[in-house]
């Protein structure tokens, strides 16, 4: 590899997409999400193990890093480039219409998200949310070094809505990172998943993908 | 195929204990569905190279 290689971008080409606490914030949420999901569902499936414990303290990781990415993204981070806009309605749409073989103005280039990865973060961020706010209900069941169960704080069939709230959730997790884990390792995203691991994106990629009117990331801020 | 599990508690009454598992198999099915069809539309989305072989400046295809 040459150091002008497009793929690899010299340091001085290339544009910072997650900064560093961003990136650990992903990978520490992905190692709890998959604990998570290893703890639930391998005892359904036939593997049996003591995995109470396994399972609550991977959770209260996930929630603690749910908190920090929540705080970060709200006081240090541009929390609008996540939000659904007019721009991307129209975008959708156009792009649609050009799928189906319809004469019309190709749709603009993103900001830092496209549409699809801000459905999949809101789509996933409330599942989350549910999964982190069940499951500190359901730790009043068990004993821990700080407190002591005590299953008497709601009735029988409240309990049943958050354990079917969180049992439905969890499995539509299991939807979510089948999707995630498969855009993640498709060949033409791996620009991205580059950028969660190493934080950048060449400046080649940049203006291939991005809109640098919608997101201009010159002070390595996201 | 049901949606819920219940249980009887002590008093009799059919009480909620969560979702069923059986969803489980749903769930995945239609995470692997998803991908399935989206290989199939970016296959068939992609764009096409033109189909004529180009002419080199000394004449060989």
């Amino acid at each position: 590899m040459t150091r002008s290689d497009p793929k690899r971008g010299r340091a001085d080409d290339r544009v910072v997409r997650h900064l560093l606490p961003d990136r650990l914030y992903h990978w520490t949420m992905a190692a709890s999400a998959l604990a998570l999901l290893f703890t639930a569902f391998a005892p359904i499936l036939g593997w049996k193990f003591e995995w109470v414990t396994a399972h609550w303290i991977a959770g209260v990781v996930l929630a603690a890093v749910v908190v920090f990415h929540i705080v970060r993204a709200v006081a240090w981070q541009d929390f609008w480039s996540m939000m659904v806009g007019f721009q991307d309605i129209r975008d959708a749409w156009r792009a649609m219409r050009q799928t189906l073989g319809q004469v019309g103005p190709s749709p603009d280039k993103p900001g830092k998200y496209p549409l699809p990865q801000k459905l999949y973060h809101w789509a996933i961020a409330a599942i989350v949310l549910a999964l982190v706010v069940t499951g500190l209900l359901m730790l009043l069941k068990i004993d821990t070094p700080f407190w002591r169960r005590n299953p008497y704080w709601f009735s029988d069939s409240t309990w049943g809505v958050i354990y079917a709230t969180h049992d439905l959730c969890a499995m539509a997790t299991i939807t979510l990172v089948m999707v995630h884990i498969y855009f993640a390792v498709r060949p033409d995203k791996f620009w991205i998943t580059r950028s969660m691991l190493r934080g950048w994106i060449t400046r080649q990629e940049y203006l291939s993908h991005h809109d640098p009117k919608r997101w201009a990331p010159s002070d390595g801020q996201s | 195929m049901d949606l819920f599990r219940y249980a009887t508690n002590a008093y009799g009454q059919e009480v909620l204990l969560g979702a069923s598992w059986d969803l489980l198999w749903w769930f995945i099915g239609a995470g692997g569905a998803f991908i399935v069809l989206h290989i199939i539309y970016a296959a068939v989305r992609r764009p096409k190279r033109t189909g004529a072989p180009q002419m080199r400046a000394g004449g060989n295809a």
